[in-house]
């Protein structure tokens, strides 16, 4: 077999079901940045969820049977690259550890975990891409998703690949590092304290010098944008790959088109 | 203690209410993790310290019971008496008995979460017997009559203001007149009201951090020196410790101190360590005539050998709560009963019951942060979801999540019919939106946008975007 | 209660996963008491690179501390201490040997007790069974000759250390320990302090003094 190096490694894009029905651009964005980082991408069509709502729900027996089909699924690519650190945690890290039991599909859940990576990490860690000719004249925030940072890793790759954009600053937040209060069914379930901590994420920004907010999970960019919006704060937001992909001029960030906009 | 953890949303709304609370815990959030912080950077060693502190933890929990009895022999050659306990209620009877059969009147106390665990305040009260604590900010709690809401700092929740209060109406024989706006002043008025107790105290009863299977030592580890006052004073010493505590030497008890201070208050070391081992010898000066050891499994044992195990590892060092950023938006009393944060999430449905905690397991991010600062690498967020995993089990899940789980579940394994679901979900829910692209309420999405607006698709799925135009937005 | 302790162990016996062990090996752990990682921090190569280590930890830690040619220096700079301290010039000594050879009479003024501490006592004087580098912690072992509650009764606790009983770390204590105890032996009551008493009780904020002492002064001294 030819190493990946070698040639143009096959890269499955794992769209993510938020992505799918919320915000098909985070998923254009992906497939555009791994054509240009030199990958041949593919998007399965079976794919649907990683199963991760269910596992962290308890539902361990459906999270299995859903990992299943994912692995078969994805069976066959040198790579399965996700915009979002948490749906690609899901596949690395747990899927080992909900079949640490089954001889049978261990083997199989190690294997897929051995080639899932997240988008900003895939493209600097194993790809060496930088971008190059992309323009974004904004002093942004980074927020670093739970499951990328603490599962994966996920904290210098995006810095370094912003770094190479035109025109962007980054504001470091002191609480950079702490989670937004999303937690999948965690802010549905206690609605309160979850504003609570998304309240104080987005003190600490607007303390700063930023005017945007970027991260690499949509979960926790659209539990930011939400409560911004209904405050009524200024501060825009989007999926790092939107940025680096240099689609930001073409559509709305996930906060929305301005009231001004939205009139027109 | 009486549990409210089955109230826990309605806890945490009045904690969020609660502008005093807010205040000090936005000051919490910041104190102790740069602390923490601080004293790691000193150590360059700070990490196979971690991984050598698990594995003895791991090697005495696989040995557990000959660690116990080795610990119990060497306890009763240095002529001390050991006493096991199955539950609070034996715990509670067998210290009641020790503290009668010294005619006690008072028992001071220091800081002890077993004390909490199995409420022996309560139960020496119901039997004309003043427990006073030491540790000040258990002292201040027992006057207020409150409930711990820390492990390492019971009276975090309060504000100097609230503690004035306290101290003027409970110290009657004080000036009620007089200036108390300093915390100087008053640390030093409850130092001079306890020194008369440590002095009076017929029986003193402090919890251990460890026991020391090679000695039959039990070690405290404080910062006031109020342990030492309590078992150094009175004429009986009475520890009490769940089976769990046990390490098997000095030396590996110094492998944890090096982990335990830095992860908790992010000192090098606590003030005080120390080991007690037996009573007053012959010729010493000081020290009790009696050395009591009650030994607690109060559902310990039941965890062993479960998914559950890793958390005996636990040290109480307080590492997981400092960092919680839930526990840092709702404060410890939310949390409904003696441990409050992840690690509280973890242990209290074993201790309590997981249908009165139904609501602990669930109320975290699983974010994560609490097992990068657990100095034992106990896998909290893992556990917490085999408990989500066991009330699924146990049928024990709210309907409405249980049924739209089932329901997605079911889509999720049809590709075709997902595709048709996600498509039709997209579909309305750019219906609802506004003109600004903004949902602002969800018929069953009201947990979302009650406090936050929804953004709307932004078109059709990707899946069916992608079949009819690769290139879309490039 | 016997019947306690056997429901306990037999629940802990058939719940335990036994893997490499048992009995055997619990015993031979207890008695090799291997170490785990010792910090470098600790490990200086000489005694006095250890007793500065001690001494900038110590002070760290917020002890007050001095270093003293001989014990000749310890009533003078005890008098002066205690001056500072507004207390007045009397102390309870212990009775350990190593302050058979201060000689008191240099400070007349000064009111030495035996016997165990008392409410009343403002300070108190003990010897410390050694130091330890790593963290500028104290290792006290209570004897007839050294009674624990000097280092936790008065307000302020004065200690004398000799620089050559100053390990680099904890596990160095422990084995002159079992050398001069015997294995398995303990002092009855062994007091590692490292600084004043403190409490951070009342809103955070850091107050020394909380049950023990407020002030701690270690006088280390070089030639005993
Ligand atoms: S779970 Fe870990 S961090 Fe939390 S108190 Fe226990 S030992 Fe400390």
């Amino acid at each position: 077999m030819t190493k990946p190096e070698q040639r143009s490694p096959s890269v499955a894009l794992f769209v993510t079901c938020l992505v799918d029905v919320m915000r098909p651009s985070i998923a254009f964005a992906a497939v555009s940045l791994l054509e240009r980082a030199g990958c041949q991408v593919s998007v399965p069509e079976s794919q649907t969820c990683c199963g991760q709502p269910g596992y962290n729900a308890g539902h361990e027996k459906n999270a299995r049977l859903i990992a299943q089909q994912v692995i078969e699924t994805f069976e066959g690519y040198d790579y399965v690259v996700a915009p979002s650190g948490s749906c690609a945690g899901t596949l690395k890290k747990h899927y080992p550890e909900m079949f640490a039991g089954n001889a049978a599909w261990r083997g199989r859940a190690e294997d897929l975990s051995s080639r899932t990576w997240e988008l900003t990490s895939f493209l600097t860690d194993q790809m060496n891409f930088t971008p190059s000719g992309v323009r974004f004249n904004h002093t942004v925030s980074y927020h670093d998703s739970c499951s990328g940072l603490r599962e994966l890793g996920v904290k210098d790759q995006p810095r370094k690949l912003l770094a190479a954009v035109d025109g962007t600053e980054i504001a470091e937040s002191d609480l950079a590092e702490s989670c937004c209060g999303f937690g999948g069914l965690f802010c549905v379930k206690y609605p309160d304290i979850s504003a609570a901590m998304v309240d104080h994420k987005i003190g600490d920004v607007m303390a700063g010098e930023a005017d945007v907010v970027l991260g690499g999970d949509l979960g926790c960019l659209m539990n930011l944008a939400g409560r911004l919006t209904r405050k009524n704060l200024p501060t825009k937001v989007w999926h790092v790959a939107e940025v680096l992909a240099g689609m930001t001029d073409k559509i709305d960030p996930i906060t929305g088109p301005s009231d001004d906009e939205a009139a027109k | 203690m009486k549990s409210t953890a089955s109230q826990f949303p309605q806890n945490a709304r009045e904690a969020l209410a609660d502008e005093t609370l807010q205040n000090v815990l936005e000051n919490f959030a910041d104190g102790f993790p740069r602390k923490r912080a601080a004293a790691i950077s000193r150590l360059d060693e700070f990490d196979d310290l971690r991984d050598a502190a698990r594995d003895i933890k791991n090697h005495v929990l696989a040995n557990l019971d000959t660690y116990l009895t080795r610990f119990e022999e060497r306890v009763l050659e240095n002529g001390g008496q050991v006493h096991w306990c199955r539950d609070a209620a034996e715990a509670c009877q067998t210290i009641l008995e020790i503290c009668q059969a010294a005619n006690a009147r008072t028992v001071t106390k220091s800081k002890s979460m077993i004390g909490e665990e199995i409420a022996i305040n309560d139960f020496l009260e119901r039997h004309d017997i003043e427990p006073v604590e030491t540790d000040l900010g258990e002292y201040i709690i027992q006057l207020r009559e409150e409930p711990p809401s820390h492990i390492i700092a019971p009276a975090i929740h309060l504000s100097k203001e609230q503690v004035a209060e306290t101290f003027v109406e409970k110290h009657t024989d004080r000036d009620p007149d007089r200036t108390l706006t300093e915390p100087r002043v008053m640390l030093d008025e409850a130092r001079a009201e306890l020194r008369g107790k440590f002095l009076g105290a017929d029986v003193g009863l402090t919890g251990a951090n460890m026991l020391v299977a090679e000695t039959g030592s039990i070690a405290t580890v404080t910062n006031e020196g109020n342990a030492d006052l309590t078992m150094g004073l009175p004429r009986v010493h009475v520890a009490l410790a769940s089976i769990e505590k046990i390490v098997p030497t000095l030396e590996d008890a110094s492998t944890i101190l090096r982990v335990l201070a830095r992860s908790a208050t992010g000192q090098e070391m606590s003030v005080y360590t120390t080991f007690a081992t037996g009573p007053k010898r012959s010729d010493d000066l000081d020290g009790p005539e009696q050395f009591h050891v009650v030994l607690l499994d109060n559902g310990r044992s039941e965890l062993l050998g479960s998914e559950f195990q890793d958390i005996l590892r636990c040290i109480r060092c307080g590492s997981c709560i400092n960092h919680c950023p839930v526990y840092s938006t709702v404060g410890g009393h939310a949390y409904g009963w003696v441990y409050p944060g992840p690690m509280g999430s973890v242990l209290s449905p074993a201790l309590i019951g997981l249908e009165d905690a139904h609501h602990l397991p669930n109320a975290s991010t699983l974010c994560g942060k609490c097992e990068t600062v657990c100095p034992m690498h106990i896998p909290l967020p893992r556990m917490l979801r085999s408990w989500r995993t066991r009330q699924v089990e146990q049928n024990l899940q709210a309907a409405t999540s249980r049924y739209g789980l089932e329901l997605w579940a079911f889509m999720a394994k049809r590709p075709r019919l997902y595709r048709v679901f996600s498509a039709m979900a997209s579909r309305v829910l750019r219906m609802m939106a506004g003109k600004n692209a903004r949902i602002r309420w969800l018929p069953l999405g009201g947990g979302w946008t009650s406090k936050r607006d929804m953004p709307a698709p932004q078109g059709p799925t990707f899946m069916s975007q992608w079949k009819q135009n690769r290139d879309r937005y490039s | 209660m016997t019947e306690a302790r056997a429901h306990i162990l037999s629940k802990l016996n058939r719940a335990i996963v036994r893997e490499d062990i048992g009995a055997g090996s619990v015993d031979d752990r207890i008695a090799t008491h291997n170490t785990g990682p010792l910090p470098k921090r600790g490990q200086d190569p000489d005694q006095a690179a250890l007793a500065a280590r001690f001494v900038q930890e110590s002070d760290l830690a917020g002890s007050d501390i001095q270093q003293l040619a001989s014990r000749d220096d310890v009533p003078a700079v005890v008098a002066a201490y205690l001056r500072s301290k507004n207390l007045p010039p009397e102390l309870r000594v212990s009775s350990d040997d190593i302050f058979g050879g201060v000689p008191w009479e240099g400070e007349p003024g000064l009111t030495i007790r035996d016997g165990v501490v008392d409410a009343a006592d403002g300070a108190a004087l003990s010897a410390a069974f050694a130091g330890v580098a790593e963290t500028g912690t104290l290792i006290m072992a209570s004897s007839p000759d050294n009674p624990a509650m000097h280092a936790f009764v008065p307000l302020v606790h004065m200690v004398i250390l000799p620089e050559s009983r100053i390990s680099g770390n904890y596990e160095a204590v422990w084995a002159d320990l079992r050398h001069q105890f015997g294995a398995q032996v303990m002092p009855r009551m062994l007091n590692m302090i490292t600084g004043p008493s403190r409490t951070a009780d009342i809103e955070q904020t850091l107050l020394m003094g909380a049950h023990g002492p407020q002030s701690l002064l270690i006088m280390v001294i070089g030639d005993l």
